[in-house]
């Protein structure tokens, strides 16, 4: 099944298909404008050699589809205040480095902080279950990851878990895309948009970009073949000036979505206006616990208060990720920022355009 | 007192005294004959043939995996080691750093790995020793083997001779140790075991045919992009692999998707790699996949050309080329 998707004898024939395609399009107009949502379509691009390929005609440039990297300073600064209060955190690996305005909670361990890294929110139950100290998850992520935070609210409930709360910090995807054309330039002439979120949300949500803005849309999985459809698909698009939401990763995205998973995530949240990195406060682009389910709610249970929150000096990540620049552009990338020695969260994080270009970027 | 099934070491079997000796017979009992140089300060061993020497420390967690534990792994490194060099494995050292608490029946099963391993590779135990540390001082079970084998070839086998022109053939599917290890931690249900064994049978028989190598790696700790990178950087060249052709398990490659990790630098315990003129590829090839643990060898690449600024590359599935870098961190899983 994975061979298919990868090492596939068509895929030479689908990208002589789409060069010839490249070439009636840019006879047209200079550049072609791409963004890439999702982390791991950044990750996929560059470690699948795409962005080479297509070096000189598509520009790909990197979205708000980071979790760690869309988190604001503040919010970021709020968890390493939590860490200094003497609870124990619940966090994804990634949140580990990010440095916060004079922190990071790898540096508030070694003063003596707990933190354990988690792969599934639902281990916060067990942790919590076996502890008397006060577990906080914090959640980040986008609707791939919200179902399971959502569950571990409800069986936090059920098990009448009193030492359980989240430090919420989700997004929600599709209106920050509507918000981002709305306010930005960037002549954007197509969006990937990413295949395990659109998995739970389906193709409906994004009609936003393509109604609204008249801009390609296209659902695409990770894999090599993936990614080719996808590309193949938005420059039809861009050649028959007929934008849709297009499904290329059919094999996991059902045009209604998981309506299982969305009425659950309906269930425990409702919409609230959160606050981005690099955006600020975007109206209904997050979510909030529902009333019943505020005693979960680390916000409510804890006096969180940090110092005030400063960007940091010469980090370019706010631009990174709302597609404005790009990793190279920024002077600090691969001397004083680097995966090891990271500045800004697109260093840190695995999915972050600014480590992604570290690891896979170079040029030869 | 104790009962057998949960008995435990203690600090008084590191004492010098009477437990320390009963420990040593149990020690002695299991390894049997593969042990030479009973009761002595130091081992005698005769070699008037050059040799190559080599050792290693052995710190896996968990120290039971599936397809082998610490003990074999501490045999089969070593023994693997000194293949990269070319030699034929003849002595090993043993030393067991051992946690106050860990079972015996633990040990017990190690030692018969450690027996097992040493009969198959044909190395006798030349000397060894135990250590007992108190609880949380280490973690259950250190092992460190030292190793010393005979240069069985007149050839100039290093890192540094890889030349241009010359092929890159991997004797079996890569990142195997690695990702049953992260299956395993992750509790994974998977039928992936380690690939952990001796590459020695291999390497001997590749040499007794007169084949010419250049180098031999076997990619162990950051897997093969990480051992191909150090012979790039110790030779001066590029290196220039071909993702369709490196041989890699569909259930290796689906953990590592579902963790978020790169199969080309998860760690391998019974592969080599090869580097070797490719007039030569066909018959290497040849003499590998006639072995049950060469089966799956394949030619992944080749030497590209002399650089000041040494690159491994991979020609990816859409056959676009990009740089497999050297790893600034340890791998860790994503979180969407």
């Amino acid at each position: 099944m994975l061979e298919k998707f990868k090492n596939n004898p068509k895929l030479q024939n689908l990208l002589r298909n789409i060069d010839k395609n490249l070439q009636d399009i840019l006879a047209q107009k200079n550049k072609i404008n791409i963004m890439e949502i999702c982390g791991t379509h950044t990750v996929s691009l560059l470690k699948h050699g795409f962005r080479n390929y297509f070096a000189d005609r598509i520009n790909f440039l990197s979205g708000p589809g980071c979790p760690v990297c869309v988190t604001s300073q503040h919010d970021i600064d709020k968890v390493i205040d939590l860490a200094k209060q003497g609870v124990h955190l619940a966090i994804f690996g990634d949140m580990m480095n990010v440095p916060g305005t004079k922190s990071s909670l790898e540096k508030e361990i070694a003063k003596g902080a707990t933190v354990d890294i988690i792969y599934n929110p639902l281990q916060c139950l067990e942790l919590a279950k076996n502890s008397n100290e006060e577990i906080i998850f914090i959640a980040v992520g986008f609707e791939t990851t919200i179902p399971v935070i959502a569950s571990l609210v409800q069986d936090a409930q059920r098990m009448e878990l009193k030492n359980l709360s989240i430090l919420n910090l989700v997004k929600t995807l599709p209106n920050i895309l509507d918000y981002l054309l709305n306010n930005l330039e960037l002549n954007l002439d197509g969006f990937i948009c990413p295949g395990h979120v659109s998995v739970i949300i389906g193709e409906e949500p994004y009609k936003i970009v393509t109604d609204d803005h008249n801009i390609p849309v296209v659902i695409a999985g990770f894999e090599p073949v993936d990614l080719t459809l996808g590309i193949e698909s938005l420059l039809n698009q861009i050649k028959s000036d007929k934008p849709r939401v297009a499904n290329r990763y059919k094999r996991m995205v059902k045009p209604e979505g998981n309506i299982k998973a969305q009425k659950l995530i309906q269930s425990v949240f409702k919409p609230a206006d959160v606050e981005w990195r690099g955006f600020g406060f975007v109206p209904k682009t997050g979510l909030k616990l529902r009333e019943k389910y505020r005693q979960f709610d680390a916000n409510k249970k804890f006096d969180i208060k940090p110092e005030e929150s400063k960007n940091i000096t010469g980090c370019i990540c706010d631009k990174i990720i709302t597609g404005r620049k790009k990793p190279l552009d920024c002077p600090l990338f691969g001397t004083d920022c680097r995966p090891d020695n990271p500045i800004g969260p697109c260093m840190v994080s695995m999915e972050g355009a600014c480590s992604a270009y570290y690891k896979y970027g170079k040029e030869k | 007192m104790q009962n057998k099934k949960n008995r435990e070491i203690l600090l008084s079997h590191g004492s010098g005294g009477k437990a320390s000796k009963d420990l040593l017979s149990m020690v002695y009992n299991i390894l049997g004959d593969v042990v030479i140089n009973r009761g002595e300060d130091s081992g005698l061993i005769s070699t008037t043939e050059k040799s190559a020497m080599t050792t290693d420390s052995y710190v896996i967690d968990p120290i039971f995996f599936a397809g082998g534990d610490i003990g074999k792994l501490s045999i089969y490194g070593t023994v693997n080691d000194l293949s990269m060099v070319g030699a034929k494995p003849k002595f090993i050292t043993v030393s067991l750093l051992l946690e106050e608490g860990f079972l015996f029946s633990s040990l017990e099963k190690i030692l018969h790995s450690i027996k097992e391993a040493a009969k198959e590779t044909g190395v006798k135990i030349a000397a060894g020793d135990t250590k007992v540390v108190s609880k949380g001082k280490l973690d259950k079970i250190f092992v460190n083997t030292a190793g010393v084998g005979k240069i069985i070839h007149a050839q100039d086998i290093s890192s540094q001779n890889a030349q241009v022109g010359d092929d890159i053939i991997v004797s079996g599917d890569i990142g195997d140790h690695g990702t049953a290890i992260m299956a395993h931690r992750n509790k994974f249900e998977s039928k992936l075991k380690s690939d952990c064994a001796s590459v020695y049978p291999l390497v001997e028989k590749l040499i007794e045919a007169n084949v010419e190598i250049h180098t031999l790696r076997d990619p162990t700790r950051g897997g093969l992009a990480s051992i191909l990178n150090e012979i790039a950087f110790s030779s001066r060249v590029d290196i220039e692999l071909e993702e369709t052709k490196i041989p890699i398990k569909n259930t290796v490659q689906g953990i590592c998707d579902a963790l978020g990790i790169d199969p080309l630098y998860m760690a391998c315990e019974g592969r080599v790699v090869i580097v070797s003129p490719s007039s030569n590829t066909e018959k290497v090839l040849e003499i590998l996949n006639k072995e049950a643990s060469g089966k799956n060898a394949a030619h992944i690449g080749k030497v590209i050309n002399k650089s000041q600024n040494p690159n491994l590359l991979l020609k990816t599935f859409i056959g676009s080329r990009r740089i497999l870098p050297l790893l600034t961190r340890e791998q860790t899983p994503r979180i969407c």
